[in-house]
């Protein structure tokens, strides 16, 4: 493939998000399999946009098409209830949890849209703004969300002792 | 002054999301109470032990089979280039 300005964009794309958009994926669809094809669809779609649409809020972009590519994914393997009441959350294999560490063991415990914003806050490093476009929630929402989630994680760690795994 | 620790200020302060206004009044409250003080320094540890445990997860995230990702960048050929 020629090293074209072209490509570039796509391959700083994909060095960039390619796996924090698996991980987002696995989560909603807990199959790998079926998060790789949610992934690559996504990316063959941004090969088709018109980058100056989407390449100021490319991140957002992404994370919006990965999150309505494996709701429709869900939906259509039937392993899903409606949206609103979809689990999200739990990765395969994180059950076990001699291999999780306790701040693990406490977001399992988070409600479904906690988990969601903190995931996109902590592990995808987007903003409050960025959640919200995602997540179609209010900036507020996704404030309070987060603030009700670290306060939860905190007051867990503070009531026992921490116990880190690695 | 009363500390409100429901507030969403908070968490938004320790993670850098309020506006020049917002943040010099929390850094007032911090300044002035040692209540606030406690409470958002708990806040920063909670929420850097998450970013530690969540963002160490990401390594070992699954990638793109070579064939899938071989796919999106024959595809990138024509592809549009972003304005810089």
């Amino acid at each position: 493939m020629s090293d074209t300005p072209e490509s570039r964009w796509i391959v700083e794309a994909l060095e960039l998000y390619e796996r924090p958009l698996l991980r987002y994926a696995r989560w909603i669809v807990r199959d790998v399999e079926c998060a790789r094809e949610i992934v690559q669809e996504t990316f063959l779609r941004l090969c088709r946009e018109n980058p100056a649409r989407i390449s100021e809020h490319l991140a957002q972009w992404l994370f919006t098409v990965c999150r309505n590519l494996a709701f429709d994914a869900r939906k259509k393997e039937g392993r899903m209830t409606p949206l609103g009441d979809a689990e999200i959350g739990v990765e395969p294999g994180l059950e076990d949890k001699q291999t999780v560490s306790q701040i693990l063991q406490i977001v399992q415990t988070l409600p479904k849209n906690q988990r969601e914003v903190l995931y996109l806050k902590f592990q995808c490093d987007l903003s409050y703004k960025e959640i919200a476009e995602i997540t179609k929630l209010s900036v507020s929402n996704v404030g309070f969300l987060i603030h009700t989630a670290v306060r939860a994680v905190r007051r867990q760690l503070l009531s026992e002792p921490v116990r880190r795994t690695q | 002054m009363n500390i409100h620790p429901d507030d969403p200020k908070w968490t938004a302060y320790v993670l850098g999301e309020l506006d020049a206004d917002e943040r010099a009044e929390i850094e007032r409250l911090v300044e002035s109470s040692e209540e606030a003080r406690t409470l958002v320094e708990e806040l920063r540890v909670a929420a850097g032990m998450l970013r530690d445990e969540l963002a160490s997860q990401s390594g070992r995230a699954p990638a793109l089979l070579a064939e899938q990702r071989a796919g999106v960048l024959a595809a990138s050929a024509g592809a549009s280039a972003p304005a810089r």
